[in-house]
């Protein structure tokens, strides 16, 4: 039979205030630290003409590849020739394919001029 | 052709050919802003920028500033893409060095927990090869616990985004930590114990499978390997020792898989919103020993296994939870179960002020945590064998993660835990510092 002591009823009363408090503190946040493709696209932050479907799918990179091995890095805090660098590297460790790697740069160097 | 659009022109590793065009391009593109410019006439004296041929005079400047840095880059790319064989290597790695101390009795260390080295290479556009190499305890001899182990040894072949091969030794895709445990990836000092009894860390299997993306939201992963040897199962580890690390049979082979979602990849995420929901399953005969030496245990395993991660403004959240069924329990002896079952569930905030991000500390974040863990390796019995309340075990750790830097984590924390025999456990304090590079 499962022991219902003390320390498991206040974990579980832990993890529900945790959640709660979460809630709230989500409801009065700020704005989004990772934007989105169609978000930098109507902010201006594409070149004119730039393929919208691969800066979603560098979003998309971004979010699934890179946050599978460590967190997420803030795009506004590297400039779009850091980012070159690091995507240069990192495309390898992921096992990104070419096309890969250059839609994440997109979204990476878009992003970060809009977090400028 | 539509110049700028075109997805060869923002490639990294671009064709050879194409500088000539985009700078042709560049060169079309600025005349015709010369043209247009002349054409539009001079804008009055004391005009708004709010003229529509201002703005398209100021897209038509971004444009051309965004393709003459893409030239560039393509520029330096080909100049490396012809370089040494050197340039193909990619290394890093990562370690821990942690300081315990426990409560009355319970002995005092300093531990060089781990220190791993990654080297990888890449053979040419679609093959990539990939290694970690570990050493624990910061020294190995046939009387220590330390001990050194390839961790990762594996050849990926990107065929496409949604089907790519993998073979070698990889880790087992199963929970959280045993697939990103990284210490800057995680809070505490110490592994979960979850992560040691129940999903054991580091477990890595050998042999051949398939990866990729169904979705842009959603990938899988699927292999199969060698097996776990069922003699090694027991009452109070589980599964841990079973995992066979040197040169595993595939008398028995294991096969496992599983999925990722990702419901903010592709839209709206308002607050930074990040989360990840995953599932994975685990099944492997038990027949399986070192170096073929199959130890004639039949019965299999079968783990079913949920996780998630979601973060949104300053707060981040992780949880797991596990269900593990044995077939031929009793026959193993051993005293283990039919069936260990193990959950845990962790938040923290970030606390570390904006304001305070500036100079050597402008990459700087402090997260304060707190995990409860509850996880039984003896939570169903087979009949006739008497349960150890050694198994059934409850974790409380919270602590703090400083982050130096994005990469380098100074940690603390305070754990007590607790276990079904009703002794007192000594409650542990820790510290640490590990880093990822």
């Amino acid at each position: 039979m499962k022991r219902w002591n003390g320390t498991r009823i206040a974990g579980m009363l832990l993890v529900a205030v945790l959640c709660i408090a979460a809630g709230i503190a989500g409801c009065a946040a700020g704005k989004a630290a990772i934007p989105t493709a169609d978000e930098l696209y109507a902010g201006g932050a594409l070149p004119m003409g730039a393929d919208l479907d691969a800066l979603r799918r560098g979003r998309a990179i971004f979010v699934t590849e890179c946050a599978a091995c460590h967190r997420l890095f803030p795009p506004n805090e590297y400039s779009p020739e850091q980012w070159r660098g690091i995507v240069k590297r990192m495309s390898r460790r992921a096992s990104l394919s070419e096309d890969q790697a250059a839609d994440l740069l997109l979204y990476l160097s878009a992003a970060s001029r809009a977090g400028k | 052709m539509n110049t700028v659009s075109n997805k060869n022109h923002l490639r990294l590793f671009p064709h050879p050919f194409l500088s000539s065009g985009i700078r042709g391009f560049l060169s079309a593109a600025a005349i015709a802003a010369f043209v247009f410019l002349c054409l539009a006439g001079p804008a009055r004296a004391g005009e708004n920028t709010a003229d529509p041929r201002d703005r398209k005079i100021q897209e038509l400047e971004k444009t051309v500033g965004a393709l003459s840095e893409r030239v560039d880059a393509m520029d330096k790319a080909k100049a490396s893409s012809g370089g040494s064989a050197a340039d193909k290597f990619t290394f890093g790695g990562y370690g821990e060095i942690h300081a315990n101390f426990g409560e009355g009795k319970a002995p005092d260390q300093i531990d060089i927990h781990r220190l791993v080295a990654y080297v990888g290479y890449e053979f040419n556009d679609w093959i990539r090869f990939h290694s970690e190499t570990e050493i624990e305890h910061g020294f190995v001899s046939s009387e220590s616990g330390g001990e050194i182990s390839i961790e990762q040894a594996y050849l990926d072949f990107l065929l496409s985004d949604r089907l790519n091969v993998r073979f070698g030794r990889f880790l087992t895709p199963i929970g959280i930590i045993n697939r990103k445990h990284e210490p800057p990836t995680f809070n505490g000092v110490e592994r979960p114990a979850f992560d040691r009894f129940i999903i054991p860390t580091t477990w890595f299997s050998d042999g051949v499978g398939i990866f990729g993306s169904l979705a842009p939201a959603l990938k899988y992963e699927a292999y199969v390997a060698g097996g776990l040897d069922g003699s090694k199962l027991g009452a109070v580890d589980g599964i841990r020792e079973g995992r066979i690390e040197e040169r595993p049979s595939l008398n028995d082979p294991a096969f496992m898989g599983r999925l990722d979602y990702y419901p903010f990849a592709g839209r709206s995420a308002a607050y930074g919103q990040v989360a990840r929901v995953g599932a994975s399953a685990y099944y492997s005969g038990l027949n399986n020993g070192n170096e073929g030496n199959n130890p004639g245990i039949k019965g299999d395993v079968v783990i079913l296994s949920a996780d998630a991660e979601y973060s949104f403004t300053k707060f981040d959240f992780r949880g797991v939870i596990t269900h593990e069924r044995i077939h031929g329990a009793k026959e193993i002896g051993n005293g283990t179960a039919s069936g260990i079952f193990g959950w845990y569930l962790e938040g923290g905030v970030h606390v570390f002020p904006d304001a305070w991000k500036k100079g050597k500390l402008a990459k700087s974040d402090a997260v304060v945590f707190v995990r409860y863990e509850d996880f039984d390796t003896q939570h169903r019995m087979p009949d006739g064998v008497v349960k150890d309340p050694a198994g059934d075990r409850t974790q409380w750790t919270g602590g703090v993660n400083f982050y130096l830097t994005r990469n380098l984590v100074a940690k603390a924390d305070y754990q007590v835990p607790r276990d079904g025999t009703g002794q007192h456990l000594p409650n542990l304090i820790n510290f640490g510092i590990g880093w990822q590079f």
